[in-house]
């Protein structure tokens, strides 16, 4: 089937098998190495990518569903100024992930900064880390994690009011 | 308007491939029915391979098919090569296998025996003395990677070229040359990248490999063979008798400890080596006699198992002495104390140690995590458990680290790597080890701390695909741990040649001349503190505690994230569930020390062994009595709950 969708602010049209996972997309098609992790839907966490902004796990996207949508990778995240937010907020708290899992796990992250900053709610540290669950990997223990993405949202709203004064 | 087209259907050009394997050990192999397969496809057996079909490593060997005796679950037999994936999966399925069970002993080779010991040849029988006993067991456990293993193999002219992520890139090119018939040259191992966590990438890439290249060879197109990296630990039992004076000094000691090491031997004398240093118990005694035996089990090969063998002897030497504290009614932090200030001699396989550090390392978190108090209460919890309507526990262990081979493993290898000071006084290193973002950074900061680099001069790291240098395998923490000490020692020793650039100094990885067979590489102390779930007895880890003896070369970033995987990871391999309460969510409390014995340091052999212990030593106090077995499961703890014993 053909497919039309944007990568990292670039327009795509592939033909490709409807039911092909959306990591393979990014790799073998676009040859987009960040999300090259394939664990073949044995949820390793590590190809979480932003799909219209929500981080989903890129292996168990199929083709067919990624039709018209909005795909963020660790590869043009890392270049904007949203992810030095995070990159901060990993500074200040002293608390890293490794190189393993650092892409997938800013983009969780990202995923729950915005709806954050959209929605404006109290923060459910529980629904949080129960998201943190997704990636399966131990260089960050919970506590760490909620601090960072509490940090993460204070440093967006900071930079976000900032720039509206 | 669309910016780029393309087409990923075309893949004609090259076979996908998989392997076929028997599910069931210790059989016989009657037949071999492979399924009814057309042109597009081809199989690969034992009898297509011109030379002896096995993946030589170490000492030992492992054969690649087998066509006879499956000795461990999971043993490839055949390969199925076709037109794309799914479909070689789906003939892979109609292949039958018939066999019978081997009897016992069937071409069992021997066990490996070997004992050490320190102090006094026999016990002294007289005086009088408190007897301790303890056992502690570890299941067998297999690590399958998350992340699918792909090797994809091709010919261009005379050059085999391979693509997979592997921890030893001279094992698969001298593997494929002997059995390609070429010269070693003429094999190109492109490394890729990978993340292993029980060193994985060892032996399956290598099998994949081998076999990917004779299937290159014999259609003449590129191979692409897909498969689970694996890596299996060792089974293991330790028993342990100390006899102490009445006020709670060690006096004699024996340990006799038993490890089940898989279908095939790949190095047991190196296994035992490491397990030697780990039972040394960090106190003085009068007699200690450690005796380790190796034999042979229907499982996956174990060899390193991130530094398994030194890890889980430090488990159970340290949780013998937290049994030893709770019999003479001390909390471990206090008893300790109170052992831990002689000196631990000398013997073949560790220096002295002095154990003042270890028990400063101690003090920090004992204090920071309020232990004593915690232990006495969750003690007193124990005592009267039915009354009390929480379970909590918390453990303690501290231990030095080693890192990389035994010495006498080291005289019997070549693992080397190259540094050279060009014209422009830059500095390159040439190495076999994958490129790791740590151990680059730690490389760099080495050879310009030993070397007068002016204030232009680079370190160029060299891009080591395809080239010749065989560093050795990238396992028991060699690249982070060991590597570095000889790099250093080399970047001291070019500085003061004073040839004229460009000058090269080829250097062993690994230590062959130190007196013993390991030595200290930094030091840690842990502390856990667990609960038990009132409903699903699953045990709950609650917070943790860690003071590491650290030297300053490797940055604060990496050694917490280190220090938090491993924590966690070791954590949940035990059978523990991390605390994600919002109120109290896990927690790594870190505390850092220099090194103040010197030189560079290694901590994740350590971290492993020191968490298991204080995890067990809480979870002992939870429910005390529970088996000393790892990993403890949710349905062991409610047989222990209900009906007073786990066995």
């Amino acid at each position: 089937m053909r497919i039309e969708f944007t990568v990292d602010g670039k327009y795509y049209t592939l033909s490709v098998s409807s039911d092909k996972p959306l990591n393979l997309l990014l790799s073998d098609d676009l040859e987009i190495k960040s999300t090259s992790f394939a664990c073949s839907g044995r949820m390793c966490g590590l190809c979480v990518v932003l799909m219209d902004g929500k981080a989903v796990l890129s292996c168990l996207v199929p083709a067919f569903e990624v039709r018209g949508k909005t795909i963020t990778t660790f590869d043009g995240f890392s270049k904007t100024r949203d992810y030095r937010d995070i990159e901060k907020a990993y500074s200040s708290m002293q608390n890293y992930p490794c190189d393993r899992c650092r892409a997938a796990r800013s983009l969780l992250i990202e995923s729950i900064v915005r709806r954050y900053e959209v929605t404006g709610g109290d923060f459910d540290s529980g629904e949080v880390l129960a998201e943190a669950a997704l990636i399966d990997c131990d260089c960050m223990d919970s506590d760490g994690f909620l601090k960072v993405v509490r940090e993460s949202i204070l440093n967006r709203r900071k930079r976000k009011n900032v720039r509206r004064a | 308007m669309a910016e780029h087209m393309r087409n990923s259907q075309n893949k004609s050009n090259k076979f996908y491939g998989t392997l076929v394997t028997c599910t069931d050990a210790g059989v016989q192999l009657d037949s071999v029915t492979l399924p009814e397969l057309d042109s597009r496809y081809f199989t690969l057996r034992q009898s297509d391979f011109a030379q002896d079909a096995c993946l030589s490593i170490f000492s030992g060997s492992i054969p690649l098919l087998t066509e006879d005796r499956v000795l461990y679950p999971g043993q490839p037999v055949a390969a199925i090569f076709g037109p794309d994936t799914e479909s070689v999966l789906l003939a892979s399925r109609q292949v039958r296998l018939t066999s019978h069970p081997l009897e016992d002993g069937d071409g069992a080779p021997a066990d490996v025996f070997d004992t050490l010991t320190v102090g006094q040849e026999e016990p002294a029988e007289e005086g009088e003395y408190k007897t301790i006993r303890s056992r502690t067991r570890i299941e067998a456990e297999t690590y399958v990677s998350a992340s699918a293993l792909v090797c994809e193999c091709w010919q261009e002219g005379e050059k085999i070229h391979i693509e997979v992520p592997t921890q030893w890139p001279a094992l698969i090119r001298r593997n494929v040359a002997r059995l390609a018939d070429c010269p070693q040259t003429n094999v190109i191992v492109h490394n890729m990248p990978y993340q292993s966590r029980h060193d994985e990438y060892l032996i399956q890439p290598a099998i994949l490999a081998c076999i990917g290249v004779c299937a290159a060879l014999k259609c003449g197109i590129p191979v692409v063979l897909k498969s689970q990296a694996w890596s299996a630990g060792p089974a293991l039992e330790v028993d342990r008798t100390t006899r102490c004076t009445l006020d709670g000094k060690p006096v004699y000691e024996e340990c006799t400890a038993t490890a089940w090491l898989g279908a095939y031997a790949l190095d047991d004398n190196e296994f035992i080596r490491q397990m030697m240093a780990g039972l040394l118990p960090n106190y003085r005694t009068k007699h200690f006699k450690a005796s380790v035996t190796v034999k042979r089990s229907p499982s996956l090969p174990s060899f390193a198992y991130s530094s398994a063998a030194y890890s889980y002897a430090l488990f159970s030497t340290e949780r013998h002495c937290t049994l030893l504290a709770q019999a003479f009614e001390t909390p471990p932090a206090q008893w300790k104390e109170y052992v831990m200030a002689d000196k631990r001699p000398f013997t073949d396989y560790m220096p002295s140690a002095d154990l003042s550090q270890l028990a400063r390392l101690d003090d920090d978190i004992v204090e920071m995590s309020d232990f004593n108090r915690k232990w006495a209460s969750y003690t007193t919890q124990c005592d009267d458990f039915s009354i009390l309507s929480f379970n909590r526990g918390i453990g303690l262990a501290s231990g030095y680290s080693i890192a990389g081979f035994s010495t006498s493993f080291a005289k019997t290898s070549q693992a080397q790597a190259k540094i050279t000071l060009t014209e422009k006084h830059n500095v390159t290193l040439l190495t076999s080890f994958p490129e790791n973002d740590a151990a680059g950074d730690m490389a760099e900061k080495i050879i310009e701390h030993e070397m007068d680099l002016g204030d232009h001069a680079d370190v160029i790291i060299l891009d080591n695909d395809g080239t010749m240098t065989d560093s050795g395998p990238d396992i028991l923490y060699r690249h982070s741990g060991h590597f570095p000490i000889q790099l250093a020692a080399a970047a001291a020793k070019l500085n003061l040649d004073g040839s004229t650039p460009p000058v090269s100094l080829v250097f062993d990885c690994d230590e062959k001349l130190m007196p013993c067979e390991f030595e200290q590489r930094g030091a840690a102390a842990v502390i856990v503190e667990t609960k038990l779930d009132n409903i699903s007895f699953t045990p709950i880890a609650l917070e943790a505690w860690v003071a590491v003896a650290s030297d300053s070369n490797i940055s604060t970033r990496h050694l917490n994230a280190m220090i938090r995987s491993r924590v966690i990871g070791t954590l949940k391999e035990c059978g523990a569930r991390i605390s994600d309460d919002p109120l109290r969510p896990f927690r790594v409390n870190i505390v850092r020390k220099d090194w103040q014995a010197g030189g560079l340091t290694s901590l994740e052999a350590a971290l492993d062994g020191l968490t298991r212990a204080s995890y067990l030593s809480a979870l002992k106090l939870n429910l005390s009595n529970i088996a000393e077995t790892l990993p403890s499961d949710e349905k062991g703890i409610e047989k222990a709950y209900r009906e007073g014993g786990a066995e």
